[in-house]
């Protein structure tokens, strides 16, 4: 798995590219917990090139939100296709994450 | 760039028959900072030398009179094998040779002229004692890693047995109902789980569900899971819609008890032996599947599927509330429930996965058979379809009523 990181305006936005299972998903809470340390609490999550996410993948990005709530952040995803969407919605996931089907739309949700 | 090792404190033997080469080599790595370089003429010489004494490298002549280079070479492999470094001096360069001394010496230097063999042998030493090094690491890692997963096995089966005791149902025996239930583990330990709990003289707890992850933290989660879902069966019992009850008192315990990443899927079911009803809560990833009347139903009237996970950041505590429905099971008529296994394994050869249409299909075709006959059926056509390749946790599970004793 690879993370990208971009920023546009006070919003970071985290290009994810590969698979997301239990021995990498920790880095991806890792990274969100350093944004809120930076005092970067609005997030987007780009699933575009994520093939396959499992059930850690999905527990480390509900905790990234919680915690993003806490202090006042959001969390949003865009571009969640095929299988992993499968998954959201099986595990009920688009009731509880923000999905939009581009970064533009997402950005826009932030302001 | 990573500097070169020293080895200058390493013994060597230079084995030659001509008192100029040998004593010539000896004084060039002498020279070069070697602290332990020992001469011998022969090889017989030079076997009887290493009776006395270890050497780390032995520098060996080919053509010798008493023993040769290459009967040196066999004698000290059999004696010590790649313990010790060999190197064969030669003048023979055909490629013929230079195969044949490379099948049991580490390496080897044309002995053309002195000047060659200055310029060869502090490359070749250096090279023979990094390349023995770096064999005999590997050697201790491997060995090393060899000793740690038998560990990690026996602590495995340790784990897969305290798992075992949370999936019986051979406990509770039902004069309405009857239960069957097919559970496989894979070589890495998964989250399945299930178990029935007789909750009073006429109702039983059915609980089947998957624990985020696999391993050893799977493991160590099911037994934290095991016993707050043992105490909210027998709490959530006493409450107003038990099955949803019981649901909501676990999920308000895993939040707390698990790590903030970890959740569970659950499906709960009371089954009523007085009146047949079974009353269920399904926050499993999979639905019921219930058989009746030549078809097949899911039922999935679950809200948040994800047990343990959500808090009050993300889920306001008026929305945990779980749904509960009930049914009657008549006789004739099956429930099934089943983990991830069984629908995502896949045929090798096609990579087709076995699916939700296929496992209906084949319940609906054996819908006649008795309870076990009809599992044990879909069970032969799963692995039949699956050419047995099965890499996951396969729990399967079914509930029938006893014709006869049904109070509708």
């Amino acid at each position: 798995m690879e993370i990208n990181r971009r920023e546009t305006g006070d919003v970071v936005i985290f290009d994810i590219k590969g698979e997301i299972d239990l021995y990498n998903a920790p880095e991806i809470k890792e990274k969100i917990k350093d944004e809120i340390n930076k005092g970067k609490v609005n997030i987007i999550i780009n699933l575009d090139k994520v093939s396959y996410i499992d059930s850690s993948g999905i527990g480390v990005l509900i905790s990234s939100l919680s915690n993003l709530k806490k202090v006042g952040g959001a969390m949003k995803l865009i571009n969640v296709y095929a299988s992993v969407r499968k998954v959201f919605e099986l595990t009920k996931l688009t009731s509880f994450f923000e999905i939009y089907d581009s970064e533009a739309d997402a950005l826009a949700a932030f302001k | 760039m990573v500097p070169k090792k020293n080895y200058k404190d390493k013994h060597i033997l230079v084995v030659d028959d001509s008192p100029v080469i040998r004593t010539l080599i000896q004084k060039c790595l002498i020279e070069e900072g070697y602290q332990y370089v020992d001469i011998a003429e022969n090889g017989k010489d030079a076997l009887q030398k290493c009776d006395q004494k270890s050497y780390d490298l032995i520098l060996t002549d080919f053509d010798m009179p008493e023993m040769n280079g290459e009967e040196l070479v066999t004698a000290l492999r059999h004696r010590y094998g790649d313990n010790i470094i060999i190197i064969v001096l030669s003048a023979q360069a055909s490629k013929q040779k230079i195969v044949e001394m490379m099948r049991k010496a580490d390496d080897y230097i044309i002995k053309d002229d002195i000047e060659i063999i200055k310029a060869d042998i502090f490359f070749v030493l250096q090279k023979c004692f990094e390349n023995h090094e770096t064999k005999k690491e590997n050697e201790r890692l491997l060995a090393e890693l060899m000793e740690r997963d038998k560990h990690m096995q026996i602590e495995l089966e340790t784990a897969r047995a305290l798992l075992g005791e949370f999936k019986e149902l051979h406990r509770v025996t039902s004069k309405t109902f009857q239960l069957a239930f097919y559970n496989t583990m894979s070589n890495t330990i998964g989250g399945d789980f299930f178990t029935a709990q007789r909750l009073d003289n006429s109702h039983i707890g059915v609980l089947i569900g998957d624990i985020s992850g696999h391993g050893i933290p799977a493991a160590l989660l099911m037994l934290v899971f095991k016993n707050a879902a043992l105490e909210a069966i027998q709490e959530g019992f006493k409450r107003e819609k038990p099955t949803a009850s019981t649901l909501k008192i676990l999920n308000d315990r895993l939040n707390v008890l698990f790590p903030e990443t970890k959740y569970a899927t659950i499906s709960y079911l009371i089954l009523d032996e007085e009146t047949n009803k079974i009353c269920y809560t399904n926050e499993f990833q999979n639905p019921i599947l219930y058989c009746h009347d030549n078809t097949i139903d899911e039922l999935d009237n679950g809200k948040i599927k994800l047990i343990g996970i959500y808090n009050e950041e993300i889920m306001p505590p008026e929305t945990f509330l779980f749904n509960e429905d009930c049914f009657l099971l008549k006789p004739g008529e099956k429930i099934f429930l089943f983990t991830d296994g069984i629908i995502e394994a896949r045929n090798p050869e096609t990579g087709e996965e076995f699916g939700l249409e296929r496992l209906k299909h084949l319940l609906l075709q054996h819908a006649s058979l008795p309870l076990s006959e009809a599992m044990k059926q879909t069970l032969k056509a799963f692995y039949t379809f699956t050419r047995q390749q099965v890499t996951d946790d396969i729990t399967f599970l079914g509930i029938s009523t006893l014709k006869g004793v049904t109070h509708e």
